[in-house]
């Protein structure tokens, strides 16, 4: 057992692990955060996505020790006080980018840093012209 | 029979796109699946599968299983 002390959606977390335990494994099962999902465990289908210290990581394959002393910010943590959405998932609904869902906060999670990086990555890369025009829409600014 | 037409415009809702009624908690990870229910009492299982493509199984050895802090028999 290793004590790690991280900061989850800006709050300071401190938490028990095995250094066996992913941070996926953390976040869901010792801080509630359910968002998070785990689809395959293999980093491979992204559902898993959070941002650690402003980068995507597949959280299924990051130990929690590794995330010792980082920022982490998932799914939960997008959301407004006032419970008003950020742009991008905004967007999400509008463009109707939902399935059955459950890779949804990853893809979320995948678009923010892609347009934190490069802020017009949406003209180049995201096919889907609603998407882009949901956007559009939304007067998503350059880098949000 | 005659068939009318209905052009975009005739009416409020229909013909137009509305926002999927589940898409604002599937956003936001609120959304409940099978994997985040946890209840009290609840195991973790593992399926063994036969190493052979095509075989009869005569016997499983299980004593190694057993083996393990905590295994539950049935």
């Amino acid at each position: 057992m290793k004590t790690i002390s991280f900061s989850v959606n800006g709050k300071p977390q401190k938490v028990h692990v095995r250094t066996n335990w992913t941070l996926a494994s953390v976040l869901r099962e010792q801080l509630g955060l359910l968002g998070t999902k785990i689809g395959c465990g293999e980093g491979e289908c992204g559902a898993c996505t959070v941002l650690m210290n402003g980068k995507t990581v597949t959280s299924c394959l990051v130990l929690a020790v590794q995330a010792d002393g980082a920022e982490i910010i998932t799914i939960e943590g997008l959301e407004n006080m006032d419970g008003t959405l950020h742009p991008v998932q905004e967007a999400f609904v509008e463009a109707g980018a939902v399935q059955c869902g459950y890779c949804t906060p990853g893809m979320v999670m995948s678009t923010i840093a892609l347009l934190e990086k490069t802020p017009r990555a949406y003209r180049r890369r995201c096919k889907r012209r609603s998407y882009w025009k949901s956007l559009q829409v939304h007067r998503i600014p350059e880098n949000f | 029979m005659a068939m009318t037409r209905y052009e975009k415009g005739d009416y409020k809702i229909i013909g137009t796109k509305r926002p999927y009624v589940d898409a604002k908690e599937k956003v936001t990870g609120r959304t409940v699946y099978a994997s985040d229910i946890h209840l009290p009492g609840m195991l973790y299982g593992k399926a063994l599968r036969s190493p052979y493509p095509h075989a009869k199984i005569l016997n499983v050895d299980i004593s190694e299983a057993l083996k393990v802090p905590g295994i539950k028999q049935y």
